[in-house]
């Protein structure tokens, strides 16, 4: 396996899957390559897509190549954002190439990592919108209460937060948003640090496509590396009530 | 090495989890109360000795309820934000598994979140270990909308400490047994079936004795031995270098007193995984019970001190090529004596020295702390304040009032170490240093003045 990307790119896909994992098993096969990843806790997981015509060069055959992700972040630090990082496998090694710069580490032991299964969710509504507005509503969620309450209607997405005495709200109207499709109201509670994580994490996206049921997941759709590739996360909700 | 056995024959259902009935029962009751609401406990305790089937159980347990599972055990750090982190959003949070499958907790779909090894929180070291561990479970308890199981093999250290005490009234306990031989026997022919290999009863019985109804360690132990076998022997296991240690001490004392064959005693020697010095004390301890001839006995003993040089020397210049000629030495007990004894004694036994060191450990420690002290204003080891100063220095003890109160006084002396010098009431030794010792403040502070 070799490949050739910008510096850009690979530390946008290495901060999304940090958001949720240490180390992770990397699938590459003659069409690109594909990450899965669920957190030790089992409650989000994130799938990360990246056609061969995302990299510069690309040549792989079907691998299975397990990462120390905070590794690659520190080899990263050595480049600017605008370089050019090329990575290729040798037997149990993983040799990078920034510049005139190689750095090699050994790969970590994928037999004991389970590919996770992303699960197949009926979720009823759905929405487009952009990054910005849901990126402020995390964020003023985030110094009220540990969880975030998201909310579709046929005519509008929202977003609050209730704390002991502090409340927050994002309200987006039906013609703020790009696209909605929703038939009944929905509502879920999520765990904002989740969130906040990821949005941090995001770089390339300008909308998220979310889809959203009653209690139930939620799943976001985004582009990374420039719109190259592609990205989706689930997070399970809050469990209340009882 | 393949698979583990281990993992590989690890019951998939509750179904197939040999013994504990009992402790499976309440498990399972434990489980449909969650199935129905938030029940009484919303944890469990599993305690238990090793491979008595805790962690398989619990295990086992979430695959026929369909429950997910989370799992923490001694290899991840399990400090206060790590368990905050995991533990603690995995509670409150409805769960994705491993094989794509989304678990709603109000429809049912529970995650069990396992705390294994759950008495090795190292809850003292400040960094990199486990601190708040202990917390951040029992908050964690309080919040969970998803049932909890904590495993360990000792019950006290789970519920010590403050937040342990916390625990006992959180969490329902449940005992589980160690195997009983045939258990652990049935066990083993099961996988012996699978694996196709041929069995003798006499060797899986050998190997589930040995394992002191440690489920795991009687797998890992015919993994270790059978694996690649078409038939396993009892000789196999023998010849795997492990037995019973102390029956085979026993018996190469019994083989080098009985026997009147060089050879014989050195093959059985050779054939011992023991440390020599240990060979030689079973020997010098049963040698009388067998030589009853003076001449048998001057010899056997000329040989032993012998082989106690060699072994010294191997101790002080650590030149373990010298073990060979102590064995040497050992053996040749066995012909120390002129002919056979007609006669055996009923028993040999284990080492009264060994006995007597460890029984008298706790005089020798205190006898060693007086050196200790004394040595220091003397500017002198300890051994050799034992050897040359103490003797005097205990008379003039016990003698000499004042000396006495001054020196206790000087020394810092505990209570034990002053009975060990003198037959006066130490307590009374005591308090007369204190006054002596509050005397010399005085002087000293009026001195200075």
């Amino acid at each position: 396996m070799r490949a050739k990307m910008d510096v850009k790119d690979l530390k946008e896909i290495v901060n999304l899957l940090l958001t949720l994992v240490t180390e992770a098993k990397f699938e590459f096969n003659q069409d690109g390559m594909g990450v899965k990843a669920v957190d030790p806790a089992h409650v989000a997981m994130i799938v990360l897509d990246l056609p061969k015509d995302g990299f510069i060069e690309y040549e792989a055959e079907d691998e299975e190549i397990g990462i120390d992700l905070d590794k690659v972040k520190d080899i990263l630090k050595l480049a600017s954002s605008r370089d050019v990082i090329e990575f290729t496998k040798e037997g149990s090694k993983l040799t990078f190439l920034i510049g005139n710069l190689t750095r090699s580490m050994p790969l970590i032991d994928t037999s004991a990592m389970s590919i996770p299964r992303v699960p197949n969710l009926a979720l009823p509504a759905k929405v487009v919108v952009p990054v910005s507005d849901f990126t402020n509503g995390i964020k003023a969620a985030e110094s009220i209460s540990d969880n975030v309450t998201l909310k579709i209607t046929p005519t509008e997405f929202e977003m609050y937060t209730e704390g002991d005495e502090d409340v927050a709200r994002v309200c987006l109207p039906k013609d703020m948003i790009n696209e909605i499709s929703c038939d009944e109201p929905v509502k879920s509670m999520y765990p904002v640090d989740y969130l906040v994580k990821l949005v941090k994490a995001m770089d390339s996206a300008e909308y998220l496509t979310i889809y959203m049921g009653t209690d139930y997941p939620i799943k976001i759709e985004f582009d990374i590396a420039g719109g190259k590739g592609k990205a989706t996360y689930l997070l399970a909700p809050r469990i209340e009530g009882e | 090495m393949g698979i583990p056995w281990v993992e590989k024959y690890r019951p998939r259902t509750l179904k197939d989890i040999v013994g504990n009935t009992q402790a499976i029962r309440e498990m399972l009751q434990w489980a449909e109360e969650w199935e129905k609401g938030t029940p009484k406990y919303k944890a469990l305790i599993l305690v238990g000795k090793p491979g008595c089937g805790k962690t398989s159980a619990a295990r086992a347990l979430a695959m026929d309820m369909g429950w997910g599972v989370i799992e923490l055990n001694a290899s991840d750090v399990r400090n206060e934000a790590n368990i905050k982190k995991i533990a603690m959003v995995g509670a409150v949070m409805d769960t994705f598994t491993d094989d794509g499958r989304f678990l709603s907790a109000k429809k049912g779909g529970k995650k069990l979140i396992i705390f294994d090894e759950a008495d090795n929180l190292y809850e003292g070291t400040k960094e990199g270990g486990d601190r708040g561990g202990k917390k951040a479970i029992v908050e964690t308890i309080k919040i969970t909308k998803q049932p909890i199981i904590l495993i360990g093999n000792d019950y006290y250290s789970i519920v010590s400490g403050t937040w342990g005490r916390a625990l006992r009234s959180l969490a329902k306990v449940i005992k589980f047994r160690a195997h009983t031989r045939p258990q652990i026997v049935k066990v083993l022919r099961r996988i012996c079936a699978i694996e196709n290999i041929k069995c003798d009863e006499k060797a899986l019985l050998s190997i589930a004795a040995k394992s002191g109804g440690d489920l795991r360690a009687a797998i890992n132990d015919l993994q270790a031995i059978a694996e690649g076998k078409k038939y396993l022997k009892i000789e196999d296991v023998f010849a795997a270098g492990w037995r019973d240690t102390r029956n085979e001490i026993y018996k190469t004392t019994l083989t080098i007193l009985h026997t009147v064959d060089y050879k014989t005693a050195k093959n059985s020697l050779l054939n011992l995984d023991e440390d020599p010095n240990f060979v030689m004390l079973w020997l010098e301890e049963n040698m009388p019970l067998e030589y009853t001839k003076p001449e048998d006995l001057a010899r056997g003993y000329e040989y032993l001190s012998r082989a106690d040089v060699l072994l010294g020397r191997v101790w002080r210049r650590q030149q373990y090529s010298l073990w060979s000629y102590a064995m040497d030495m050992m053996a040749a007990v066995s012909v120390a004596k002129d002919e056979k004894y007609k006669k055996h004694p009923k028993k040999y036994n284990f080492p009264s020295w060994l006995m007597e060191m460890s029984k008298s450990r706790k005089t020798r420690q205190v006898r060693d702390s007086i050196g200790i002290k004394v040595g220091k204003i003397y500017h002198t080891s300890y051994k050799r304040t034992l050897e040359d100063v103490i003797p005097y220095f205990r008379v003039i003890y016990d003698k000499n009032e004042h000396l006495r109160s001054l020196y206790t006084y000087l020394l810092h002396l505990t209570t034990e170490e002053i009975s060990q010098l003198t037959d006066e009431d130490p307590e009374k030794v005591k308090k007369d240093a204190e006054k002596v010792g509050k005397e010399i403040e005085k002087r000293g502070e009026g001195g200075s003045a």
